[in-house]
């Protein structure tokens, strides 16, 4: 049922990295990202992975989504960004435009709702194909392509000072 | 196809995404996966495994209590050879020395 050693060490040197970035840009927590990637990574040891059940990357970035969407849900972060159409408040941003660029993106991706938010940072961040992250988040590739589209919206709208700040 | 076309038609934002850097994991992680795994037990096991060290152990104790409380040397017998009911039910009160 489980994975040898060795196997798993092959797995976890080449995913260590990638995992725990999904599980940061989804959290916006180093410590939060560390817990969750522990937890997959001693899932996937003990649990094992059957090739019936798809590619194993698709299948490690899956079982990382469902953990932080457990870590939302026992937070109890989820609600309030949740909803797919719930237009992204940008008012907190304002007072961050002067500051470092990478820090408002990053405040920027964290006010997405949680739908948008993974699809920006599996297509955007972890540039995997529509059709991956359709596996992932267990949707068609066209919801996909919606949660896609609304999240650069958002993004647009919360980011557009200092992208005109970037066009000067 | 339908990828690229995504990403060219959002190039601008896309480099001003890619401004905000995920950190490495670190050595940390690593040393608690292997911790965990080289325990060979999930993280739950092991935390049952001191309740359940508890309860065997209460379990034994008592297996072994009672035999013993059984073998002690009070030991009580009924032996009936040659007992007789009384022909006369009735109840007597005597004083002590009456006969």
């Amino acid at each position: 049922m489980g994975m040898t050693e060795a196997a798993f060490r092959t797995v976890y040197e080449e995913y260590r990295g990638p995992l725990f970035r999904f599980a940061y840009r989804l959290t916006g927590s180093r410590e939060v990202a560390e817990d969750l990637a522990h937890d997959c990574f001693v899932s996937l040891f003990h649990g094992g992975f059957d090739e019936r059940r798809g590619p194993l990357k698709t299948y490690l970035y899956a079982a990382m989504r469902n953990l932080a969407r457990k870590h939302y849900r026992d937070s109890g972060r989820e609600e309030p960004g949740y909803d797919i159409d719930s237009p992204v408040d940008a008012a907190p941003l304002e007072g961050m435009i002067s500051r470092e660029t990478a820090a408002t993106v990053h405040c920027a991706v964290e006010l997405l709702p949680l739908l948008q938010r993974e699809a920006i940072v599996l297509f955007e961040y972890e540039e995997l194909a529509l059709e991956e992250i359709s596996k992932i988040v267990n949707a068609d590739v066209g919801a996909v392509k919606s949660r896609l589209s609304r999240a650069r919206e958002n993004l647009r709208r919360c980011l557009a000072p200092v992208m005109k700040g970037a066009a000067r | 196809m339908i990828d690229r076309e995504m990403m060219e038609r959002d190039e601008e934002l896309r480099k001003l995404l890619r401004q905000w850097e995920a950190p490495e994991p670190g050595k940390e992680l690593d040393a608690r996966v292997w911790n965990t795994i080289r325990q060979g037990r999930p993280a739950r096991r092991r935390v049952w495994l001191p309740v359940a060290a508890g309860v065997i152990l209460v379990a034994v104790s008592a297996k072994l209590w009672m035999p013993a409380a059984h073998s002690g040397n009070i030991e009580t017998r009924v032996d009936a050879v040659g007992f007789r009911p009384v022909a006369d039910g009735m109840i007597t009160v005597m004083k002590a020395g009456e006969k």
